[in-house]
């Protein structure tokens, strides 16, 4: 009964006053069903979705089953645009958990062809990647099903699935560009970045989603719910009645946006074709600056990025200071037949480095002058001394020999070409090692050679003569003296440390750093990498003091070098005689073929030797005088130091990457993990975080100044209702069930209770509602008696706010 | 704001876009800022058509609807372009002329392109009056928001809202009785106070009681005074229109509205006299059955509510010297004896003056 009192007493609470004594109830306009507001919301996710999966695969020209691709896509926008038809939120969320369930079963299911379909496309970015980075190899995944047609497709689904998810909760709940461009166009900037582009379909779909999404962002009535009436009330007022959605008005927006978009493309694509487009750009600064970062985050993943990766061993081509620690595979590189002939390793020599500087070792070919080429690789390759040493064997001297050796390149990079020491090539026109070998099947990857070479197992008194010192003389190119300026003083401090002094011979010399090297500088796998901005070979000798083949190598070049001796760096293959031992015994092949002559160890047999990447090395050639270039082993025997036993130790040594005086000495399962390395992250997340809050900061103050001008405009009473409505908010912010108070009458009872505002209630109402709802104005009296209730109450709710109060209702 | 807001979005759209497009030298790029750049031309186009072409309609009920009741009004918004638009908007002004309130607010609908948007509008109107309904202008944004462009519109419709009042049956027929009665008293014993409706010439048949003495004796010859019928005279109900705070108004409409139509259906004719603002004089209507009625009732809400109860029944009595009895329809009057009263709501009555 008294409910029934209750509302006789306001019968026209819910409508809109539209003049005093006229009410508008519930105004109605067709819209659409639900269901239909909801399609056309699913058609936009849709087009995003299928714009940037399809754009991505058609870039990269993977096709897959389309169909089934459309027809999942359209299921999963339907199923979750449907999501929002339902009239209980708890609908929804039961909806999501019935999806998650049929997910996991499904992705269990197909987790194979989802695998499969995944490595198929890695494979074809990686295909790409490696015409566009000129990679000379990359590793392709084995995909367990060889249908990529279905398998793509199924990934793709997996794929477009996880976007339509994100893009249905953005779409519906903010219209957001920001988010819809994030969850859909850096997909699309692989293939872009390698210039790639997706067929004119997906642009159109693209762009036709895009603009649906500007559009309806621009005008709002996007917002849609079961339990939506036709319009809603808005404005402090009350004086506005918009609709709320409309399925018909989505439907032709969409239609002739997408009329809109194929036109353009279409119109573009031809009157300023594609080619055109590419003419017009000269530079490519982008990729001229990034590619080598781009080509390492292909090949290494992540950590490529950071000048931090692991290297799984092999050639790198004299680049240094990026490899953190090396994880071989022990993935055979190459098979090696030869008979064993002395106790000394056997070193294949790849790629020789002249040129210190930017943290590699370069080579002296100029890729342009093929003659001054050819020589380079003439002299590389030790033609001189292989021609002496054969004059040697044609002399029948005792110590002389000539051996055969075959290598079969299964896995190292192609762009070398391996071969022993002293090798007589029968063409030196093969100069150019840099491209791939020429065979009869064409280019081939694998490579297959068999070198003539000549192995000097006897040096003599050379090494006892003393350091050249200069190439005046000589036909010794001065680079391999050269010590660049930056290394001079390290490299000079290093010398005094090891105790090299003038005159001694270069056994000497090379014994003492040998010694030094093996006793002070322990060698590790795990270095850690050189931070940027550093040099590899000063950052090794006085900080980091620790490292594997390359550092030494590249240390020991330089000291030789600054002693006098000419020295180059070398990168290639080297295996001990206990491996080659304990290698398979070739019975096809017969010792004969392969060596004749003096031999440490007598006949022997051919043996198969697997060389794998852990294999890999790096040595120093020092030029002695009365022969020529010498293979020098300066890397000290490998053994690897203790890792640390307990958490806190390795957190120490995190700390510790700070200090500039880190021996290494403790350096464990984190070393090369130095959080000084990584401080640029943190100002990077510490810069967006100061974004954001400018962003915040600044939207605060624009709210704060759009609410000063209407609380200060020139119409007292406008501005008097402003203020209501400030407070209003304030109330809604320290009190939640503020909200409930419909009525200005019920928001003063409030502010009574709540702040014991001390005014007459009815009379204060009757005026509030003048002022709002009457186009008759407030006397001058009456308006101040309003002002003056307005700025105590907003007085009193401002100075009985908390700490926490006080913040929100300062970031209104 | 908003527009300003949706310029800077487009602007960081196409910013984003070139800066993509130079660096990566995206085509894809390209083609979204040339589609860019023209989805405003687009845009405009669109808005240029609608606005060319758009046009409103307003319907409404036809006949005078009671308070209180729900009508339906219907907006209809035609669009013959192909174009549509997302946000359109409607200024609305609803007034009530009779009690001089009125009040307009925004009705906010999209542009159905090559069609009509039809709203329902289901209003209800609590005081009796003349609702009056007019499009003034339609508001139209164009699709990304940056331009807005107003049609000037002078599109209307109006309805009356009658009062519904209880029908007084027996008071009022009391009333009558005892008004009508002391009017014939007066008369048979010669005062004629009914009013004069002009002066002529004598015509031989002429009642002496009519010859104006005074006029005659100027003019040298016989002039009579034109009386109105007698049978038109039987009661004079004088209807206060003045309005206050209170809405009291609504109820002295309703009194009179239930006292009159007692009168009606008891065939008790009547002269009805109510001030009229618009006429700035004093209106007089003779009411002799339930149509005459209800046209003096809609002539009435066709007028203007004024403030200061009493200036009807002044004005009555300045014009109506001679009459000795009237009922009077307002507030706040001198207090009669029960037989000469009928009570209304919020202190409103209809009282017989003698």
């Amino acid at each position: 009964m008294a409910l029934w009192k209750k509302k006789q007493e306001e019968p026209h609470k819910k409508d809109t006053q539209l003049a005093r004594g006229i009410y508008l109830t519930q105004p109605e306009m067709e819209n659409g069903s639900i269901v239909m507001r909801c399609f056309w919301r699913c058609v936009i996710v849709f087009l995003l979705t299928f714009g940037s999966v399809g754009g991505f695969l058609s870039a990269f020209r993977i096709s897959c089953n389309l169909g089934l691709v459309v027809f999942f896509y359209i299921l999963l926008s339907m199923y979750f645009s449907f999501l929002y038809s339902t009239t209980k939120l708890l609908y929804r969320d039961l909806g999501y958990i019935l999806f998650f369930g049929i997910f996991v079963f499904v992705i269990y299911s197909l987790r194979i062809y989802a695998n499969s379909g995944f490595y198929s496309i890695v494979n074809a970015v990686l295909k790409q990647a490696q015409v566009f980075f000129e990679l000379s190899g990359i590793r392709e995944y084995e995909a367990p099903i060889e249908n990529t047609y279905l398998t793509v497709a199924i990934v793709a689904v997996f794929i477009g699935m996880v976007i339509i998810i994100v893009l249905n909760i953005w779409i519906y709940s903010t219209m957001s560009l920001f988010f819809t461009a994030i969850f859909t166009f850096p997909v699309l900037l692989i293939p872009l970045y390698m210039k790639l582009l997706p067929d004119p379909f997906y642009v159109v779909c693209l762009a036709a989603g895009y603009a649906a999404v500007v559009i309806f962002k621009a005008n709002g009535h996007y917002l849609t719910f079961a339990w939506d009436a036709s319009f809603r009330v808005r404005g402090f007022k009350k004086d506005r009645v918009a609709y709320t959605q409309d399925a018909k008005i989505f439907r032709q927006v969409l239609a002739r946006i997408a009329v809109l978009a194929l036109v353009v493309v279409l119109l573009v694509e031809t009157l300023f074709p594609r080619a055109l487009f590419a003419a017009k750009f000269k530079n490519d600064v982008l990729r001229e600056k990034t590619a080598e970062t781009i080509g390492n985050f292909v090949l290494l993943g992540f950590a490529g990025l950071f000048n931090h990766y692991p290297a799984t061993g092999g050639m790198s081509g004299g680049k240094l200071g990026g490899i953190s620690n090396v994880r071989p595979d022990y993935q055979t590189d190459l098979v090696v037949s030869y008979t064993p002939y002395s106790n000394e390793p056997v070193y294949l020599k790849g790629y020789t480095g002249g040129l210190y500087g930017d943290n590699q070792w370069e080579s002296l070919y100029t890729d342009g002058n093929s003659s001054y080429d050819r020589k380079i690789f003439e002299e590389e390759s030790l033609k001189k001394e292989a021609e002496l040493l054969q004059k040697r064997v044609e002399a029948q001297a005792p110590d002389s020999a000539s051996a055969r050796m075959d290598v079969l390149n299964v896995g190292a990079d192609v762009a070398y070409l391996y071969y022993p020491y002293y090798t007589m090539f029968d063409d030196y026109g093969i100069y150019d090692h840099h491209r791939l070998m020429p065979t009869s099947q064409g280019l081939e990857r694998k490579e297959e050679a068999q070198y003539a070479y000549y192995p000097k197992l006897e040096w003599g008194a050379v090494m006892e003569k003393p350091p050249i010192g200069s190439v005046e003389d000589t036909d010794i190119n001065p680079v391999f003296l050269d010590v660049p300026f930056k290394n001079q003083e390290v490299i000079q401090k290093e010398c005094d440390r090891i105790g090299l002094e003038e005159g001694m011979s270069v056994g000497e010399i090379v014994q003492r750093v040998g010694n030094y090297f093996q006793l002070h500088i322990p060698y590790t796998l795990k270095p850690g990498a050189t931070p940027r901005n550093q040099d590899f070979v000063n950052y090794f000798l006085t900080k980091n003091r620790k490292g594997y083949c390359a550092h030494f190598a590249s240390a020991a070049t330089l000291i030789f070098r600054n002693m006098g001796i000419p020295a180059r760096y070398v990168e290639g293959y080297a295996f001990s005689l206990e491996m080659a031992l304990a290698s398979d015994v070739n019975p096809d092949k017969e010792y004969a073929d392969y060596y004749s002559g003096y031999s440490e160890l007598g006949e022997s047999t051919v043996l198969d030797v697997e060389v794998s990447d852990a294999n890999a090395h790096a040595w120093v050639e020092i030029y002695v005088d009365g022969f020529g270039w010498k293979p020098v082993e300066i890397t000290p025997g490998s053994y690897e130091l203790a890792t640390e036993s307990d958490f806190w130790s390795a957190f120490s040594n995190i700390l510790g990457g700070l200090q500039d005086g880190d021996d290494g000495a403790n350096a464990g399962a984190m070393k090369g993990f130095h959080l000084g390395r990584y401080l640029w992250l943190l100002y990077a997340a510490a810069a967006v975080l100061c974004f954001f809050w400018l962003l915040g900061l600044v939207r605060v103050l624009l709210r704060k100044g759009r609410r000063y001008l209407l609380c200060h405009q020139k119409d007292r009473q406008e501005a008097m209702i402003a203020r209501y409505a400030d407070v209003c908010d304030m109330l809604r912010i320290c009190h939640g069930d503020f909200d409930r108070c419909r009525s200005h009458e019920e928001q003063i009872a409030f502010m009574e209770d709540r702040y014991g505002m001390d005014v007459n209630r009815q009379t204060m109402t009757e005026w509030l509602e003048q002022a709002s709802f009457s186009v008759r104005r407030l006397e001058e009296e009456q308006l101040k008696e309003v002002e003056q209730f307005v700025r105590e109450a907003g007085r009193r709710v401002r100075k009985t706010a908390g700490l926490r109060k006080r913040m929100r209702l300062w970031k209104r | 704001m908003k527009k300003v807001r949706n310029w800077i979005r487009y602007f960081l759209l196409i910013g984003i876009n070139l800066a993509v497009m130079v660096l990566f030298q995206s085509y894809l790029n390209f083609l979204l800022v040339i589609g860019l750049l023209l989805l405003p031309v687009f845009s405009f186009y669109s808005l240029w058509r609608v606005g060319e072409t758009a046009s409103v309609r307003i319907a409404g009920p036809q006949e005078p609807m009671e308070r209180g009741a729900e009508l339906y009004l219907y907006f209809l918004v035609d669009n013959p372009t192909i174009f549509p638009l997302i946000n359109a908007t409607l200024s609305v002004r609803t007034a009530n002329s009779f009690l001089g309130d009125s009040g307009t607010h925004r009705l906010n609908i999209p542009m159905r392109a090559g069609g009509t948007t039809e709203v329902t509008y289901p209003v209800v109107v609590e005081y009796c009056g003349r609702l009056q309904v007019e499009a003034e202008e339609l508001v139209l944004m164009d699709l990304l928001g940056f331009k807005e462009i107003t049609l000037k519109l002078h599109e209307q419709m109006e309805c009356l809202i009658l009062p519904a009042g209880l029908e007084r049956r027996q008071e009022a027929g009391q009333i009558y009785d005892k008004g009508v009665s002391e009017t014939m008293e007066s008369r048979q014993k010669g005062y004629d106070f009914s009013d004069v409706s002009g002066i002529r010439e004598y015509i031989p048949g002429d009642k002496l009681q009519n010859i104006h003495w005074k006029l005659s004796m100027k003019k040298e010859e016989l002039m009579v005074k034109e009386r109105v019928s007698v049978s038109a005279m039987q009661l004079n109900v004088v209807v206060e229109l003045a309005n206050d705070e209170q809405m009291r108004l609504e109820a002295v409409m309703e009194l009179a509205d239930g006292v009159t139509r007692a009168f009606v259906a008891q065939n008790l004719p009547f002269t009805v006299h109510y001030y009229s603002v618009n006429r700035g004089e004093l209106v007089s209507c003779y009411i002799g059955n339930e149509v005459e009625r209800k046209q003096w009732i809609e002539l009435m809400l066709y007028d203007t509510a004024y403030a200061g109860f009493g200036t009807v029944e002044q004005m009555f009595r300045q014009q109506n010297p001679s009459a000795q009895s009237y009922l009077y329809i307002g507030y706040d009057t001198v207090a009669g004896t029960a037989e000469d009263l009928i009570v209304g709501d919020q202190g409103t009555m209809a009282v017989l003056r003698s």
